[in-house]
């Protein structure tokens, strides 16, 4: 089933993502805030640079973990997690 | 007087030695006067307060020197790699645990505080404070509770300030890396057990036992990080401490 959407997301500015080996510990100034990711939402946040559309997401997500399907759910859902909790735009 | 060992520790530290100051505490006019230290004087009724405004003054000065220090509310002992924090929530049983493993052998540095930066981590000079509750607990250190010096938390609780050096065990403060970090899940009345955790997870854990630098500069949290991420992380649920000190040897053991 193909992505829903051509928006392309962008991370927010004043993003501290610090990276560790099961995931990812983001420092949020604007709302002095800090994030724990799992390592999908990490790459999610990472590769949203305001180039890729959400399908495009979704295929570079299964290439990375060697998916034998698209991750399209999977996908979806932590975009959405990222917006609500206004890390991406 | 007799007292004022509770406050003083003679650690050896390898600590580069900064500054100096001089702070009095003089009976006046029917109240204790403390003053000095580049702080505003204070009053206080009775000679408990007074020592306990003596040792915070002591503490903020100690903490004007490192503005840049992450610092962790937690108990420490150096392993074959470096620091481990043992980090909990209040009643969590970190002090009796800490002191358990100064009984067993083990180089127990501090129980309360420890300061990270760039990756080096140091316990914060304090002798270790153990509720007389406690002692029950920790039968090797009952024999030294009638000469340890004490101060009354309040009015239902002594503590006892106890110097490892005086059980014949050394004490030597010095910065290390951090090798593990143990967050205490309580679990009183029942077998120990350490399992793994995650790092995002102990960051999670860590968090809020910490304070931020008070310069705040900027990348504290990617050093505290980090410094989690390069360590053996454990979730001990702790009940029996025989139990929790033979896993955390195991722990150290297997490097």
């Amino acid at each position: 089933m193909p992505a829903s959407s051509n928006e392309k997301p962008v991370c927010q500015e004043g993003l501290e993502i610090n990276v560790v080996d099961d995931g990812f510990v983001v420092y949020q100034s604007s709302r002095d805030q800090v994030h724990y990711l799992n390592h999908v939402a990490g790459l999610l946040l990472e590769f949203s640079n305001g180039t890729r559309t959400e399908a495009d997401l979704v295929a570079l997500i299964r290439k990375l973990y060697d998916l034998p399907h698209d991750p399209t759910d999977d996908v979806a859902a932590g975009l959405e997690m990222l917006r609500a909790q206004e890390l991406i735009r | 007087m007799e007292r004022l060992p509770f406050l003083a520790q003679q650690a050896e530290q390898a600590l580069e030695l900064r500054e100096t100051c001089h702070i009095d505490v003089q009976w006046d006019d029917g109240e204790y006067r403390i003053s000095g230290g580049g702080f505003e004087d204070e009053f206080e009724a009775s000679l408990s307060l007074a020592y306990a405004a003596l040792f915070a003054r002591l503490h903020d000065k100690a903490m004007q020197q490192l503005p840049d220090h992450i610092s962790i509310h937690a108990a420490s002992l150096m392993g074959p790699r470096g620091l481990c924090l043992l980090i909990g929530e209040k009643w969590s049983g970190k002090s009796t645990l800490a002191m358990h493993l100064l009984s067993a052998g083990f180089e127990v540095v501090g129980d309360e505080l420890v300061l990270l930066k760039d990756g080096q981590a140091v316990a914060f000079p304090r002798r270790f404070y153990i509720r007389y509750q406690s002692l029950d607990l920790l039968p090797a250190l009952a024999g030294f509770a009638g000469d340890a010096p004490f101060v009354n938390a309040d009015i239902h609780q002594r503590l006892l300030a106890v110097d490892p050096q005086t059980l014949g065990r050394p004490w030597h403060i010095r910065p290390a890396p951090i090798q593990t970090v143990i967050f205490l899940e309580p679990h009183h009345g029942s077998a120990s057990a350490m399992l793994p955790s995650s790092k995002v997870d102990m960051v999670r854990h860590v968090l809020p036992q910490c304070g931020r630098p008070a310069s705040n500069r900027k990348g504290w949290l990617a050093d505290l990080s980090a410094s989690i991420n390069r360590s053996d992380t454990f979730v001990l649920h702790l009940g029996d401490l025989p139990g929790a000190t033979e896993a955390i040897r195991q722990s150290f053991n297997k490097g």
